[in-house]
């Protein structure tokens, strides 16, 4: 008898343990995987690692992220010239994980579909992807070395599937746009604004949909805004659309929100209370909707972010904010010490984009690009300094001098162990 | 006026038949919606039935697979946002988020058929709903835990599997 069962068993497992997946299917279930088990699907076999490189598989694994795999995100720039990016589960809230990022710059275009742009006070800029571990160096542009300093956005068209990167190149007296999309060798210049740089209240492009949007003060020395300045990415022309009526005296800022562009403006009613509400543009009627007025106080010196569901986020570089509209309830969670808040937003697992020229991103591509060039070189250069490094790997990492990629890891993966970033709760509404 | 409803018979492989409302095996399947197209000129004349062979899906297939299409394709039984079913975020459940986790709680070589008989119906929902179970059974296992389960062979020479790890090594 038992031996008969045994043998039911072993059928049956070897049954549970071998299927067959029809290979059109094969392609279509990698795309539901997290991106991390999508890299590493590539070394199962040859079919896989091809599939998971076409176009169609990259459009399908976005669409499918977009569903299953979006977080909210946080990067963080280390002193030592690294960028942490730390993810939170976007229904909970819960922290999720933090990831390694290789890049030495100290800005931050938000995150788009799964890339970001990391540049510095140079101008000089990469567009990363996270989740690959890939980068692409954007070309170069005579208004970059013109120009006293750059900005840049990353946004995403939805009919083409292209990702543009947008710049601001800031000049003494004005301001040029410059687009380039991602995967072509050049900048189209678009648009020189000569009045005056000061007209936009802020230069941080607020990125809905294919438009890009920018509040335009009444005049450069007024806090008081006239209309908002869009640029649609899907045919580049620039426009311009009203704000309401009923806010033009108000504190102004704009934000993202459900796929929506929102507008927070704040004003004190004149018996010391500050009143904030929140308006939705209706873009294709060019007319706004007035959506509530909040009643916690809004932080002050800490701009919106983005709005998820009931949630508004709020952030400086040190702290990620979060009001949640329906209880009035505040959290915040604390950047971790020697790390600064450079950017944040949705981030979705994306394996775009599809073009040649994207380079693996390792701590041979950034920071020890010196010691790379001179191998031999007694001097260690610019390294990075920071956790200890231990000896050991040091002499595995093919005669480097300074840190190495697998040095870089295992620091980071000491790191990844310990950390845990919990919400803290500030306030409760009074009720 | 309930008889009026026109239903089909679809045979499966092993000969077993089983009824379904046209019009719902219609919204479901493109497949079953092109093979009725063709027989209705022959059958305008109504009161026989008609009986469409599935060759390729298994009587036991083909009952879930009806069992999930009258679910999800019968309009006064749908609720919700019918076409955004399966791809709900977690917080806000859709009715029948509960039946599609429990539709594709089932072995693997039920949910492998499954796979097929939705690619061969083109029944794109039910594509997409079981192609993500099997993803969901891929996730978090090694490499040769896939190869194993999925019967894949590893066609990678030693050198080539050794790159292939090293460019991706810091996703283990």
């Amino acid at each position: 008898m038992d031996s008969n069962n045994d043998d039911l068993d072993k059928q049956n497992e070897a049954m549970e343990t071998q299927i067959f997946i029809p290979q059109d299917a094969q392609g279509i279930i990698l795309a539901f995987l997290p991106g991390r088990d999508v890299v590493k699907s590539r070394s199962v076999c040859k079919f896989w690692r091809d599939c998971v490189e076409e176009p169609s598989f990259v459009d399908r694994h976005l669409n499918n992220a977009c569903r299953f795999h979006q977080s909210i995100a946080c990067f963080t720039s280390l002193d030592h010239g690294l960028v942490h990016m730390y993810t939170f589960d976007p229904a909970t809230m819960n922290f999720r994980s933090v990831e390694l990022v290789f890049s030495s710059r100290f800005n931050m275009s938000g995150p788009c579909n799964g890339l970001v742009c990391a540049y510095d006070i140079k101008g000089d800029a990469e567009v990363l992807n996270p989740t690959t571990r890939k980068h692409f160096r954007l070309p170069d542009s005579v208004l970059k070395v013109q120009s006293l300093y750059s900005e840049y956005f990353v946004g995403f068209v939805p009919s083409t599937k292209e990702y543009k990167v947008v710049s601001i190149r800031h000049h003494v007296r004005f301001l040029t746009f410059e687009i380039c999309t991602i995967g072509a060798l050049s900048w189209r210049t678009w648009r020189t604004i000569h009045e005056s740089a000061e007209l936009l209240k802020a230069t941080k492009a607020v990125i809905v949909n294919d438009g890009m949007y920018w509040l335009l003060l009444n005049e450069a020395s007024s806090h008081l805004c006239r209309e908002i300045l869009t640029l649609n990415l899907t045919d580049e022309r620039f426009s311009k659309i009203p704000i309401p009526d009923a806010v033009k005296n108000h504190n102004l800022e704009l934000f993202e929100g459900e796929g929506k562009l929102r507008l927070l403006s704040t004003h004190s009613d004149g018996s010391n209370n500050i009143v904030s509400d929140i308006w939705v543009a209706d873009l294709t009627r060019q007319d706004w909707i007035h959506l509530q007025t909040i009643i916690p106080r809004m932080p002050v010196g800490i701009s919106p972010i983005f709005q998820l569901k009931t949630k508004i986020f709020f952030g400086n570089q040190k702290r990620l904010l979060c009001v949640d509209l329906q209880d009035g309830t505040v959290s915040y969670i604390n950047m971790p010490s020697g790390e600064t808040l450079i950017s944040c937003g949705m981030f979705v697992e994306s394996f775009a984009p599809a073009v040649t020229g994207m380079v693996s991103s390792t701590a041979s591509s950034y920071g020890i690009r010196s010691c790379l060039a001179e191998p031999s070189s007694a001097d260690p250069g610019p390294s990075f300094r920071g956790a200890g490094s231990s000896s050991a790997s040091r002499g595995r990492s093919s005669g480097l001098t300074g840190w190495s990629t697998a040095d870089l890891e295992q620091s980071f993966k000491r790191t990844k162990r310990t950390t845990n970033m919990q919400w803290k709760i500030s306030k409760h509404r009074a009720s | 006026m309930a008889s009026e409803k026109k239903v089909v018979f679809l045979r499966s492989s092993d000969g077993e038949a089983f009824e379904v409302s046209e019009e719902v095996i219609s919204a479901a399947s493109v497949t079953i919606k092109g093979m009725i197209d063709e027989e209705s000129p022959s059958r305008a004349d109504t009161a026989a039935t008609t009986t469409l062979a599935i060759p390729n899906v298994t009587a036991a297939t083909l009952s879930r697979v009806l069992h999930y299409v009258n679910k999800h394709f019968d309009a006064a039984a749908v609720v919700g946002r019918p076409d955004d079913y399966i791809f709900c975020a977690p917080g806000d459940e859709h009715p029948l988020a509960r039946f599609d986790d429990d539709f594709v709680d089932v072995d693997n070589d039920t949910l492998i058929d499954l796979v097929h008989a939705a690619e061969y119906l083109h029944i794109k929902k039910l594509f997409d709903l079981t192609c993500k179970a099997v993803a969901d059974k891929l996730k978090g296992r090694t490499i040769d835990q896939i190869r194993e389960t999925f019967g894949i062979v590893n066609d990678y020479t030693v050198e080539e599997e050794v790159e292939v790890y090293r460019e991706n090594s810091w996703a283990f």
